[in-house]
């Protein structure tokens, strides 16, 4: 049987770290760090009670260790193979694990933004237009961000900005300090009261800062 | 001598004799002011009829979003499928019950930009 990976994490957990899907979860030890796993014979489907489960798997795990790096949804390898995708990546493992370590995310959104029509994400017809599809994707956050990013920065680590897509709304991804968390959460409700175009919403694991690692 | 027709009452004849009914009048013998101590009391005007008042989201919706436990729905999506899903399948050819051909698949769905990022994907576009 395979390995289910829920995530990478620089530390294993104190204490037992629980049950995943289905079975009991385990800390393997892998190059750079510790794989929190789970024996499986098969993909778990991706429905909402699977989202759900694996969701609260990561968010106790990342209660339970310094540094959680989350690995995409449905991860099924053999220990070797874990072992090959991280070998070598020690040093951009350990990278990642600072710039997480200790650090919630937060995130920001704008519904009502606007969407890239889905003509847009066909082949460009030329380069003018390859060009400037790539300027528009490359755009800075709008103006609607600009008083939360301005007012948010001395308690924020680390930003991303994904522009929308048809099934994501603008999206502002904020990586804070554990300790400066409850701060955060204060001006942010103070923020989106005063602003109903933007929801926020967190804290999370670090999904949008960790790497693609497996 | 003819009496001239009345406007008010086309159908009558024109021979008929105006009525020597009066006026409509009251009468009554009860002192005035008398019936106003046991009189109830006037009803209320009344209102028209409101529209219902909108559904007002609690006070303490931003501090739930922020300090709820349970994520929304779209934030689960963004944070466990936005980086795509992998998928894994066995596949065994076999003919008369004998397996010939073992093929293990393991694919990723994704969007090209989330995998590839910006930098690979200019290097790839039209110039």
């Amino acid at each position: 049987m395979a390995w289910y990976v829920f995530a990478i994490v620089d530390r294993p957990p104190a204490e037992r770290p629980g049950r995943g899907l289905a079975g009991a979860l385990a800390a393997r030890q892998v190059p750079g760090g510790f794989a929190i796993v789970e024996r499986r014979a098969d993909v778990p489907p991706v429905e909402l009670g699977a989202l759900k489960q694996h969701d609260a798997v990561l968010t106790r795990v990342a209660e339970a260790v310094p540094a959680i790096l989350p690995v995409r949804f449905g991860t099924l390898l053999e220990l070797e193979e874990i072992e090959a995708a991280l070998d070598e990546r020690e040093e951009e493992l350990a990278e990642a694990f600072d710039r997480v370590r200790d650090r919630v995310q937060f995130t920001w959104r704008r519904p009502g933004s606007d969407v890239r029509s889905p003509a847009s994400t066909a082949r460009p017809a030329s380069g003018k237009e390859y060009l400037r599809r790539v300027a528009h994707a490359a755009k800075p956050p709008p103006a609607a961000f600009r008083s939360i990013r301005e007012t948010l920065r001395p308690l924020v680590a680390a930003e991303r900005y994904q522009r929308a897509t048809p099934s994501i709304p603008d999206s502002l991804y904020h990586l804070v300090g554990r300790d400066g968390a409850a701060r955060y959460r204060l001006a942010a409700r103070k923020l989106a009261s005063a602003d109903p175009a933007v929801r926020v919403t967190g804290p999370f694991p670090p999904f949008a800062f960790a790497p693609d690692l497996l | 001598m003819t009496r001239p027709r009345r406007s008010g009452s086309p159908l009558l004849p024109a021979i008929a004799k105006p009525s020597t009914v009066t006026a409509k009048t009251s009468h009554t013998t009860v002192p005035k002011g008398a019936l106003d101590a046991i009189a109830k009391p006037p009803l209320p005007a009344r209102r028209p009829p409101q529209p219902p008042k909108p559904v007002l989201p609690p006070k303490r919706k931003v501090a739930r979003i922020v300090g709820d436990d349970e994520s929304s729905l779209l934030d689960l999506i963004d944070n466990l499928l936005a980086k795509g899903v992998m998928l894994n399948a066995d596949l065994i050819l076999a003919l008369a019950n004998v397996d010939l051909v073992y093929v293990r698949l393991s694919a990723l769905l994704c969007a090209a930009d989330r995998v590839l990022g910006p930098g690979a994907l200019r290097g790839r576009g039209p110039v």
